[in-house]
């Protein structure tokens, strides 16, 4: 038996290994038939100037992508279906972070507020987890999909209808679950909690939403398919998948299911969130600074790589646990390869940015992005290094993960979805946000109090791992000596709030008609878009 | 890359590939291999209690699955042999967990098996460590003037015994205590393979 | 605007030509993989190689070991080896089980190295009130504590729990007589009848908890110490 697994995983690695070679040599030959030059669509694509580009402070730069016909490429129902989704994502961002925050106090202020059972850290905890993935991360990631997709492809979006009415259910299947657990309805699985039942509702928002977005992609006006819409098509395909199946009640049992339980976790991770994120900043990162980025064949291997090797990382989560030693070492070893990808992405976007450090420190919006692209790097090192198995040792069952999953979830992906929100919603709207002092109060913070978050809790975290592992010590120990990097966590985290309330305001102000449009502009158009679309 | 269906296609491959080697090959050896002759089901106020260690979220600061004594000194703490994937064999959901902000608590029943010091334990967990930071459960239990007939009442200590009344266990309580005794995998291990043993060349069996 | 609809035609807009002459390309690398990219990709694949095979190889190795460990526990891994190696090195059955009872009803507290915790759990190593008559211990046992208790000149507020209902004479009887002896300790056994009679004698009393260790010395008249300098719990 050990023999066949020892090969099977053999097999599994050298597969990989095969895809990785042919890719490598692919790109190396110019095999693949595009240059450089499909680098440049997104600029092509818009008859929008290189240069530095910031609609969230330059009225100028507030103006819908369109055609060389001058026609705006999303029409007032589309741009209703994405500043909805936005608007709700905003929404769930506070609510989410609110209740992160008062998970966060009780673990220094045990006794607060446990009066009723939906107020206790374990349903805080599993309900904020379920309102920033599923509510402001996956929300607020369709909404800006629904946004760059039918840009980068120069063609409408079909179906908003039905986007707008899966936007609808959707957002109700994630007010659904996120009662339910704080009910103490649950299914009991991390990343898993919504019951299936709410699921299902879940999934048909999903597809409502997934559909035009794929049918738009389908009828693009653009030969060329742009570095972003890979990682959002792989991610459409992907995500449903990975939802219906770890969803399907009752085949799953004991560690079998914590197999498919952290398949489906980390996946979530890398094969949906990290290409939103990674996706977005392939667009935002150029269109922004005005410049198209590095190398795009190398993205090539930062697309594929990503693919093969990060589906197969999601039992490094059981490291040291009950399922067989073969499947954990597989997910170590491929753990370790999503250098690859990582490195591939880094020398892609980094480079832009960091050549372009004028533009970085002129516009927030690309300061959001820029960073969010900096975390995606640290976090994936990060998250290389702690499932080796002399690393996970320390860091497994302690809040050192904690800060590595906010580092990866928060510092990548949410800051490339503010970074997002910023250049996207003027654009639509075609006014600049109202209160530009909010945008920096937004930034500072949430960096400032992220810093806090991040350094405390990791410090916090491998102390705790290191007593835990010295048996001399009282187990106590580890738990007691965490205290003042929990006080520090939350202090970093209300700052995070904080600045979400800043971001919040500006949305809601925006949203409700507020903000200089462009001059040149003059017309009503803007504002009645706003109410529901033009008539 | 500039074709629609291929990209979908080969992504749907790649993750299915995966799915492969990290679901179905592993799900097979695990639920083929035979349960432990120690292992018995949960009875129904012990599943009824494991609803509600689930519903109240146990899980985001227990784990159940003590390491091996090469990774780290969980036996030496109490917490138990190393578990393997058959030790959970009537588990639905699992609760593996992910973090020990509290101790890890597969064998919790074997640790303590006082069902008294439970009760105490969840209504103020302060009463029994004075720096615990788990929370307390107020809303398991009644404050009655006096106890009826068949209650059971909470040892408490005096400071924190409500003035003039006893604290009684409601049957939330009583069905989580009953599963957090049933919890006691200190038989034989069976299926020693069916855990990560990758830290065996590590050190020297103890 | 309008659709065309799709064909095999770029579409692009602008001055695009790339596909005019696929193997035109001015903006490319001749390679566009940066070399150290590939050297770390090697490296990392040989690691992994490596991992595989050793952790693969050590996997036997560790389920055997499991077998080996449960094996020497006798058919019966109790979950708090250090105390029952204490005890077993001993060779006497009767402490033996003492330690095991006192792994799995005491040690969580008063840890298995008898120390108690700081501040909050008394020590039971050197504690005079294990080491006095064995009635004391005995009744300590049966009615639990609550009230402030002086040990080793530490005053500890705590609250022991009341035992008598959880445990029988005999296992009372073994847990002391290895409580006793264990450590520094070198107090006598305790037999089960000697616990009957104690218990016999506080039928009245048994679910009331002890009121500190004040309620102990006046009951069973234990030699007083010298006080201690403050009340207050020394760290």
């Amino acid at each position: 038996m050990t023999f066949t697994i020892g090969t099977l995983v053999l097999v599994s690695f050298a597969v990989s290994l095969a895809a990785l070679v042919v890719l490598i040599w692919a790109i190396s030959k110019s095999q693949m038939r595009f240059t450089q030059e499909d680098a440049r669509t997104i600029f092509r694509v818009e008859q929008r100037d290189e240069g530095l580009d910031d609609p969230s402070v330059n009225a100028d730069d507030a103006t819908q992508p369109t055609d060389a016909g001058g026609h705006a490429y999303h029409s007032p129902e589309s741009r209703r279906v994405i500043l909805f989704m936005l608007g709700m994502a905003t929404l769930w961002l506070i609510v989410g972070s609110t209740f992160g925050l008062i998970a966060s106090l009780k673990l220094h202020l045990p006794d607060w507020l446990n009066g009723s059972a939906p107020l206790t850290f374990g349903r805080m905890r599993a309900m904020h987890l379920n309102l920033v993935i599923y509510g402001w991360s996956s929300v607020g990631g369709i909404g800006l999909a629904l946004w760059l997709l039918p840009t980068i492809f120069a063609t409408p979006l079909r179906f908003p209808k039905l986007a707008l009415a899966g936007g609808i259910i959707m957002n109700l299947a994630v007010a659904c679950g996120a009662a339910a657990i704080g009910m103490g309805w649950t299914d009991g699985l991390e990343w898993l909690e919504i019951p299936w039942q709410i699921d299902i509702a879940l999934a048909i928002g999903l597809f409502g939403l997934l559909i035009p977005l794929l049918n738009t992609a389908y009828h693009r006006e653009v030969h060329h398919i742009y570095v972003t819409g890979w990682y959002y098509l792989g991610a459409m395909i992907w995500f449903p998948i990975l939802f219906l199946v770890a969803n399907i009640p009752g085949i799953n049992v004991g560690a079998q299911q914590a197999t498919v339980n952290w398949w489906f976790a980390h996946n979530v991770l890398g094969l949906w969130l990290t290409p939103i994120g990674v996706g977005a900043a392939y667009y935002l990162l150029p269109r922004m600074i005005g410049k198209p980025i590095y190398s795009y064949r190398l993205s090539l291997l930062g697309f594929w790589a990503l693919a093969l090797f990060y589906s197969q990382v999601g039992i490094h989560h059981l490291i040291g646990g009950p399922v067989p030693t073969w499947v954990v070492t597989l997910s170590v070893v491929q753990s370790i390869m999503m250098f690859i990808p990582v490195i591939a992405v880094a020398i892609n976007q980094h480079t832009l940015w960091m050549s372009n450090l004028p533009a970085f420190r002129a516009s927030v919006p690309l300061r959001f992005v820029a960073i969010g692209a900096l975390m995606y790097t640290a976090a994936s090192f990060q998250g290389s290094l702690e499932a080796l198995r002399s690393v996970n040792s320390v860091t497994h069952f302690t809040h050192y993960t904690v800060a590595h999953a906010h580092l990866g979830a928060y510092g990548f992906v949410s800051l490339i979805l503010f970074g997002g929100f910023y250049y996207v919603v003027p654009r639509l709207v075609e006014r600049v946000w109202p209160m530009t002092m909010l945008i920096h109060v937004h930034f500072w913070t949430v960096v400032v109090g992220f810093a806090i978050y991040f350094v405390s809790l990791s410090i916090g975290g491998w102390l705790q791992g290191l007593a835990m592992l010295d048996p001399a010590r009282d187990w106590m120990e580890s738990m007691e000596l965490t205290k003042p990097y929990l006080i520090g966590r939350s202090i970093g985290g209300s700052l995070m709030v904080l600045g979400h309330v800043a971001f919040a305001i500006n949305v809601l102000a925006m949203l409700s008609g507020r903000g200089a449009a462009r001059v040149a502009v003059l017309d009503p158009t803007a504002a009645t878009a706003l109410a529901g679309g033009r008539k | 890359m500039n074709r629609f269906a291929p990209l979908l296609l080969l992504s749907a491959a790649i993750l299915a590939f995966a799915t492969v080697f990290l679901v179905i090959l592993p799900g097979a050896e695990i639920r083929t291999a035979d349960i432990p002759a120690g292992l018995q089901p949960y009875t129904e106020q012990e599943l009824r209690g494991r609803t509600e260690y689930v519903s109240l979220g146990c899980v985001y600061c227990h784990s159940q699955q003590p390491r091996a004594p090469e990774q780290g000194p969980d036996g030496a703490r109490g917490w138990g042999r190393p578990s393997t994937a058959s030790d959970y064999a009537y588990d639905r959901p699992h609760l593996l967990g992910t973090m020990r902000t509290g101790p890890a608590l597969l064998n919790i029943g074997a640790r303590m098996p006082s069902q008294a010091w439970h009760l105490t334990h969840l209504y103020q967990p302060r009463a029994i460590n004075p720096t615990s930071i788990m929370p307390n459960y107020p809303f398991l239990f009644d404050v009655k003037a006096q106890a009826n007939a068949g209650d059971v009442t909470v040892d408490l200590p005096p400071e924190e015994q409500p003035a003039g009344s006893v604290v009684v266990a409601r049957s939330e309580a009583l069905d989580l205590v009953a599963y957090l005794l049933s919890l006691d995998r200190t038989y034989p291990v069976a299926h020693p393979e069916l855990r990560d043993n990758g830290y065996a060349d590590k050190g020297a069996t103890q | 605007m309008t659709r065309t609809p799709k064909s095999d035609f770029p579409k692009d807009f602008g001055p695009a030509v790339r596909d005019v002459d696929e193997n035109f390309d001015p903006y490319e690398q001749s390679n566009p993989i940066p070399w150290p990219l590939l050297a770390i990709a090697g490296a990392l694949v040989i690691w992994g190689g490596a991992t595989l095979y050793f952790d693969l190889a050590a996997a036997p190795q560790g389920a055997a070991d499991q077998v080996t460990r449960t094996a020497q526990a006798n058919g019966t891994a109790t979950p708090a080896p250090t105390v029952e190696e204490l005890a077993s090195a001993k060779a006497d059955q009767f402490t033996a089980e003492g330690a095991a009872l006192f792994g799995d009803y005491c040690a969580t507290c008063h840890q298995p190295n008898g120390a108690g915790v700081r501040g909050a759990i008394p020590p039971l190593d050197g504690s005079r009130y294990v080491t006095a008559t064995s009635e004391v211990p005995i009744a300590i046992l049966l009615r639990g504590i609550a009230g402030p208790i002086e040990v080793k000149d530490v005053v500890y507020d705590g609250r022991m729990p009341t035992l008598h209902d959880t445990l029988s004479n005999d296992q009372i009887a073994r847990i002391l007589t290895y409580v006793r002896g264990a450590w520094s300790n070198s107090a006598g056994a305790v037999t089960s009848d000697q616990v009957q009679t104690v218990r016999a004698g506080l039928t009245d009393t048994l679910n009331q908890p002890w009121q500190g260790g004040s309620a102990l010395e006046a009951t069973f008249d234990i030699p007083s110490t010298p006080a201690s300098p403050t009340a207050e719990a020394k760290p």
